[in-house]
């Protein structure tokens, strides 16, 4: 177990050094100036000179980045070029909105997702699952952002019962959660699904059947009990990815977090805020992974040896 | 001087890059319009009260030598003082922090008595060398002031600047209310320049504790009507909390400001945001909003309904919107190209996709500033005349029209008038490539002199025909202002004289022989001044779009019943 | 959201079929609505997008001087403009139509790069095992910790906002998932009986690869990829949102929803129509892929 833990870590770490040095060559090679970003356009060359050389924007790339990951390892993540503020405490400011919001946005997802899958697994190959199952795929085939606007002005506006956008408590989330809920569920539903279906051709669920349990005592007690563990699976790695995919949430109900910081960061060629919310989001996506992994390692021991 | 960004409004989802600073309107032009159910109610202003404001964006900056953003400058004008101000919503200059101030006959020598007993926030007083402070903290290049280049005129900023000198020769501080500044020539236009953020009175000592990012960041100490704290600043709010014994007053004795508190959320969606204001959340849309006020995609509906258009004020701006045509690379290096774009562009119909707001514009200068000419010479004069296009372009050997990029940025409003320009450029055949990029991206083509065509916009930082047309026509501004590249010996001379002189009734005289001649050459095709529309709750009272800088906080007062 | 090696999993791996039972298989298509449907879809969406200069009424590019309202607004759907006009003045039937084109591009071929790249690297990886799949797998789980519509944003900011580099972006780093489930399905394929004797018969590894293994992990492939197209339509809309999608005046069901948020309030139908056809077009897609997925699971074949 240990030479396994040890493999994956150390993978999760050369997994997230390539995406420092891609992120860095990718944002140094965007075509404008971040010295003039920052004082703007009418400020005399010698103080853009000046800007650049203070920010070492001079330096060869890879001096660049050597200083850079120095400064990382030492828990420096940078000043942002254009608001001034330590790198770090945007992210730390911006991470439990963020979170929040990630946590409802899955919880949604969950809550739509798996009794439209319990429901088509029960009627499957039926005209039900079938009318089910579409409507599910349209909630996939939806852009987020569609969705969001649309819901925002009925139910901000036209009907205001809830808030026209921005972060804070539960009444913000719900239009971005339900959004986001109808957007997703529907991987869960095909999930649960397939899982429902391959564990009700068990032995122990046909013999639980033919010992008479009822329909609904077999459906809970058996069927979905041991289906949902890979959807459990499934729902770590998933939310991992949310944190990757929340940009468009948070441009869509103006939350302020750290999706909307690293847009913005590049819309601005801020590159520390950049590689801070860059790198932040990717561990965030590595150690959902890994823990997958690890649980999953855990529970069956031939992974290990894969 | 800056880049008024694009179309000037931000959508939705691309609301973040910078809307630059500057501003501004003239009273005296015919179209401002104030309506009778607006804020032109008078009354006894009622001090107290709290008012909630949307911002589209997240201010950059605090350092008043720093900030340049509208977004910025909205809160560190209410935070910091400035030796002069504008009165009301006029371009007057009148003073502020110096109570007044003596001009030396050959305009060299400027001395301002100030106001005893300013305090900073802390109790620490400001003087003479608070302002003398600032200026060395806007000409030292490593803080990264964009306002310096205002300011080398003044005696030994060029050697502080460039670091051979550890002072500014031309100010001194005889007494602690009296400051002297030396200019190296005469520049009528240079009180213009102190009206600006930029040169605020500062608290050294303050700034020397905490350091200047911090300053920049999120440690404000000023001596203006509203203060701000460390612990007022989120990333989603900003709370301005008033100063209680600031010194200036009203007419009737009242101290500024009359609001107790303003609570400013930062929220990106400018859609969102008009909506906020249609469901009486927030008391204004004004430069919170950037760029033209109530934004372009909540506009027509907005306008269309009584209930909130009998809400608006609006003024036509000192800021221009134009389309550039480079005049040393590609097709449009021909001057007969150039004046046949000026002929096959129908100003009208862009104006239209930009859904009216603004006034169309046929020369740089907008009419809100002196030197504007009322009649152009016919053959600086373009209507457009498809006919005379085609003619044009085959004269120049392009019978069959060529193919060019046009370069702005990417924001959803800019990409509609792009396409009105590439569809009307179709119709005398030219095929137009969009190259829209985000603001910087943009910029850094833009500002090489490497765009064959691009559409800009520009907006005052004071209302001078110098910010205008020596900015961006002198050839000692190509490539990074002058842009398109334009060259003409007479104009250079004409603009370098004007520059320098305290005569105004020559000043205007050489900016009109400039812009007759620039529009000849078909530099430039102006499309239209902006039209700012600003929107006030019934409930709020003092508010005006100012002619020059941002919204008037100080002066906004709401109804008793409101607070 | 992203499409996840678990979309294909419940039914791996697939056992190598003989050619006879996937006859058998296409006669009870009609017990699979799902892919008739969606197919259904897939296949008008080609046809308007290959005759679409046929079927559009306008031309999608012309600015109509009565194409907007006296105060600049977009007009209403009429008999001139069946869907009414945006906020330029043009006609959205025609856009919508015309848009179809280039969705289907974005879509088809940026899969093709994700295919190409995911196919080959899955194979080589699940084949040689060792190092080279240490490498290769290291690869992938950093491709899949991007933060997707960050980086491409950040690539296409590089590399300029036009048709083809928001492919690119796409189809460069999207190849993740089907590398994983491509190299899942060859691993389980190598222990096969047929295969081994292959090998010991001096076949070389490139015949095993490409001519015995890879036929046989099409089916799951396949699958991935039809759900994939529907995604990556999604993902250049989502980029034209954030501004940096396919540029106009070249209409995207993306640009053209991100145009029309900017006038839904007053003129809904500018935000309704592209949306609309977007919607259909992903769902058909996803249809189709959910069909396939039920029509070659082994499950359906023993039930």
């Amino acid at each position: 177990m240990y030479a396994y833990l040890i493999r994956r870590i150390s993978g999760a770490v050369v997994v997230l050094l390539g995406i420092s040095i891609i992120t860095f060559l990718l944002v140094y090679a965007v075509p404008a100036d971040p010295a003039r970003m920052i004082v703007g356009p009418k400020a005399p060359a010698a103080v853009v000179a000046a800007v650049r050389a203070q920010l070492g924007l001079n330096l060869p790339l890879p001096v660049q980045y050597i200083h850079y990951m120095d400064r990382l390892f030492h828990g420096d993540l940078g000043t942002s070029y254009i608001y001034s503020l330590p790198v770090a405490k945007m992210i730390l400011q911006r991470i439990g909105p963020t979170a929040w919001l990630a946590l409802w946005c899955w919880v949604a997802e969950l809550v739509i997702g798996i009794p439209l899958g319990i429901y088509t697994a029960r009627h499957a190959r039926h005209k039900r699952d079938y009318i089910v199952s579409a409507v599910a795929l349209v909630g996939i085939s939806l852009p987020v952002f569609w969705l969001g606007l649309v819901l925002l002005y009925w139910f901000g506006f036209e009907i205001p019962i809830l808030p026209l956008g921005g972060s804070g408590g539960i009444q913000y989330v719900i239009l971005p959660a339900i959004t986001y809920g109808i957007t997703g569920a529907a991987y869960y539903t095909r999930l649960l699904k397939s899982s429902m279906l391959e564990v009700m051709g068990q032995d122990y669920v046909r013999t639980a059947r033919a010992k008479g349990a009822s329909e609904r005592r077999v459906t809970w007690r058996h069927v979905v009990r041991n289906a949902l563990l890979p959807v459990v699976t499934f729902g770590g790695i998933d939310i991992g990815y949310l944190l990757t995919g929340v940009v468009l949430i948070e441009a869509t109900f103006n939350w302020n977090g750290l999706g909307m910081l690293a847009y913005t960061a590049i819309q601005n060629d801020d590159v520390p805020v950049i590689m801070g919310t860059v790198m932040l989001i990717a561990v965030g996506v590595v150690l959902f992974t890994l823990l997958v992994d690890i649980i999953y390692a855990a529970i069956d021991p031939r992974i290990r040896y894969e | 001087m800056d880049w008024k960004k694009g179309a000037a409004v931000v959508a939705s989802a691309a609301a973040f890059s910078l809307v630059l600073a500057g501003c501004g309107a003239n009273s005296a032009s015919p179209t401002n319009s104030q309506n009778s159910t607006g804020t032109a109610s008078t009354g006894k202003p009622v001090p107290g009260g709290n008012v909630t404001l949307d911002f589209i964006q997240n201010i950059r900056d605090l350092d008043p030598a720093i900030a340049y953003d509208t977004q910025s400058d909205e809160v560190v004008s209410q935070l910091y003082d400035q030796l002069v101000t504008w009165q009301g919503n006029t371009d007057n200059i009148v003073p502020m922090a110096a109570k007044d101030w003596t001009i030396s006959p050959d305009g060299l020598t400027y001395t301002f008595h100030l106001h005893q007993n300013m305090k900073f926030w802390n109790g620490d007083p400001v003087t003479a060398q608070s302002f003398i402070d600032e200026f060395q903290r806007v000409l030292n290049p490593n803080l990264g002031s964009g306002g310096s280049g205002f300011y080398t005129i003044i005696q030994g900023a060029q050697a502080y600047f460039n670091k051979k000198a550890s002072t500014i020769s031309g100010l001194s501080a005889p007494d602690p209310t009296t400051l002297v500044i030396k200019l190296t020539k005469p520049e009528k236009f240079f009180l213009d320049t102190l009206t600006m953020p930029f040169i605020s009175a500062v608290d050294q000592k303050f700034i020397d504790k905490v350091g200047n990012k911090a300053f920049d960041a999120t440690q404000a100490m000023g001596s203006g009507p509203f203060e701000l704290t460390s612990s007022d600043i989120t990333p989603n709010q900003i709370t301005l909390t008033k100063n209680p014994s600031y010194w200036r007053t009203d007419k009737y004795g009242n101290h500024l400001p009359y609001l107790n508190k303003v609570t400013i959320n930062i929220s990106n969606n400018d859609q969102l945001d008009t909506l906020h204001f249609e469901q009486g959340q927030t008391a204004w849309i004004g430069w919170n909003f950037g760029g033209d006020g109530i934004p372009a995609s909540s506009y027509p509906q907005f306008m269309a309904n009584p209930k909130y258009a009998g809400l608006t004020q609006s003024i036509i701006m000192n800021s221009v919107q134009y389309i550039g045509l480079n005049t040393t690379m590609g097709p449009t290096k021909n001057p007969l190209v150039r004046q046949a774009i000026e002929y096959a562009i129908n100003k009208p119909d862009i104006l239209r996709l930009n859904n009216g707001r603004g006034q169309i514009a046929n020369q740089p200068l907008p009419p809100g500033i002196q030197g504007y000419v009322q009649n152009l010479p016919a053959d600086a004069t373009y209507n457009y005349d498809l006919q005379k296009a085609k003619d044009l372009l085959k004269q120049a050997n392009y019978p069959n029209g060529f193919t060019i990029d046009l370069y702005s940025s990417n924001d959803g409003a800019q990409l509609t008038l792009d396409q009105g320009v590439q569809s009307q450029l179709a119709k005398v055949g030219i095929k137009v490539n969009i190259k829209a990029s985000s603001w910087g991206t943009f910029l850094n083509v833009a500002e090489a002199g490497k765009a064959p065509m691009d559409w800009l916009g520009w907006i005052q930082d004071f209302p001078d025909a110098s910010d205008f047309l020596n900015t961006l026509f002198n050839s000692n501004q190509i490539p990074v202002n002058n842009n398109m590249n334009y060259k003409n010996a007479n104009v250079d001379t004409w603009l370098n004289q004007a520059e320098y002189s305290m005569d105004q009734q020559q000043r205007n005289q050489l900016y009109g022989q400039a812009t007759d001649q620039i529009m000849k050459d078909a530099v430039w095709v102006p499309i239209w001044y902006d039209k700012f529309t600003a929107a006030t709750q019934s409930w709020v009272h003092g508010f005006y779009i100012p002619a020059v800088g941002t919204d008037p906080i100080e002066w906004v007062w709401i109804d008793k019943s409101h607070q | 959201m992203s499409l996840s090696e678990l979309d294909i999993k419940p039914s791996q791996p697939f056992a190598p079929t003989p050619m006879v039972a996937k006859k058998q298989q296409l006669k009870s298509l009609r017990e699979f609505p799902m892919l008739y449907l969606g197919g259904f879809i897939v296949l008008v969406l080609i046809v308007v997008a290959i005759f679409a200069p046929v079927l559009a009424p306008h031309n999608p590019d012309a600015v109509f001087q009565n194409g907007l309202n006296a105060n600049g607004t977009p007009i209403a759907p009429n008999w001139e403009f069946p869907l009414g006009t945006d906020s330029n003045g043009r006609d959205i039937l025609s856009r919508v139509i015309f848009g179809s084109r280039v969705s289907l591009t974005v879509g088809v071929v940026s899969t093709l790069i994700n295919l190409f790249i995911g196919v080959v690297v899955g194979l080589v990886s699940g084949y040689f095992g060792k190092w080279v799949d240490t490498v290769l797998m290291r690869a992938v789980d950093t491709i899949l910790a991007f933060p997707f519509l960050l980086f491409a944003m950040a690539l296409v900011a590089v590399l300029g906002p036009s048709l083809w580099n928001v492919l690119f972006a796409i189809g460069i780093l999207g190849w993740g998932t089907m590398a994983r489930v491509v190299r899942g399905q060859v691993l389980s394929l190598k222990e096969f009986d047929y295969v081994q004797a292959e090998r010991a018969l001096g076949a070389s590894h490139g015949r095993i690869m490409f001519r015995i293994i890879l036929p046989n992990v099409i089916g799951p492939v396949i699958v991935l990829a039809t759900l994939n197209v529907g995604m990556n339509m999604l993902t250049e809309a989502g980029l034209s949102f954030l501004g940096i999608g396919i540029q106009p005046p070249q209409a995207s069901w993306g640009n053209m929803i991100q145009q029309g948020m900017n006038t839904y309030a007053f003129a809904p139908w500018t935000l309704w129509f592209p949306g609309l056809a977007l919607v259909i077009a992903v769902l058909g897609f996803n249809m189709m892929g959910d069909g396939l997925r039920d029509l070659l699971d082994p499950h359906n074949a023993t039930r």
